[in-house]
């Protein structure tokens, strides 16, 4: 059964998140993205222009993450 | 066992390095505006609303309407919450999130180095949300999955 707003709902209520929680239904951002879904979590740093910079997965490797926002950045 | 149509998606705000970006009607320098003034030297407000008849008319909404693009919800309302005014089809996002999508975006494939697709997806509150209204910043997309 695909997510709908009451999973997004329910899971930004137990981990306290202001930030957007969102389902997605449609798979979309797996099949749009290098991330498959076959390792969780998986995490995307993107750029303001929604190029996506890098994708890597697992816990505590999101210094690439920041990396690649730095360099994109410039700084 | 997961199902592959489980994904959630925490979009994260990297906070440290942001540009601006976006539609960016936030601050459209709107003023109380009031009576007074005429049309002819865009200090009137003949819609009562927040903004003054130059004001509309720089920004293409109607001053004679308090909501031009008769969606139900202001122009004021709209220009606030970072939603267009003038798409009857866009409106402010209930958890408040900015309609950022500059319009010009053109999904590039689902590579790094790619324009990711404009996925649309379901938010907290219960509304569809589009990926790219969250153009503008630099996030990290957190993907996981609920059972």
């Amino acid at each position: 059964m695909p997510p709908l707003g009451g999973t997004a709902t329910a899971y930004a209520t137990a981990i306290g998140a202001t930030y957007p929680v969102l389902a997605d239904p449609t798979d979309g951002v797996a099949k749009g993205s290098p991330w498959n879904g076959a390792t969780l979590p998986g995490h995307c740093a993107m750029a303001p222009d929604m190029t996506i910079l890098k994708c890597w997965t697992g816990h505590g490797e999101d210094t690439q993450g920041y990396d690649a926002i730095k360099a994109h950045a410039g700084l | 066992m997961r199902s592959s149509s489980l994904f959630l998606v925490g979009v994260l705000l990297v906070a440290c390095a942001t540009e601006n970006g976006g539609d960016q009607q936030g601050s459209s320098g709107a003023s109380d505006g009031g009576a007074g003034g005429t049309l002819d030297d865009g200090s009137g407000n003949a819609d009562g609303d927040c903004l003054t008849d130059g004001e509309e008319l720089a920004l293409g909404t109607d001053p004679n309407a308090v909501d031009s693009d008769m969606d139900g919800v202001s122009d004021c309302a709209e220009i606030d919450c970072v939603s267009d005014p003038l798409d009857t089809a866009e409106v402010c996002y209930a958890c408040g999130w900015k309609h950022n999508d500059p319009g010009n975006l053109v999904s590039t494939g689902a590579t790094e180095g790619s324009t990711i697709a404009n996925v649309s997806l379901i938010d907290q509150c219960n509304e569809p949300v589009n990926l790219w209204d969250f153009a503008g910043e630099y996030h990290i997309l957190y993907l996981t999955a609920a059972w």
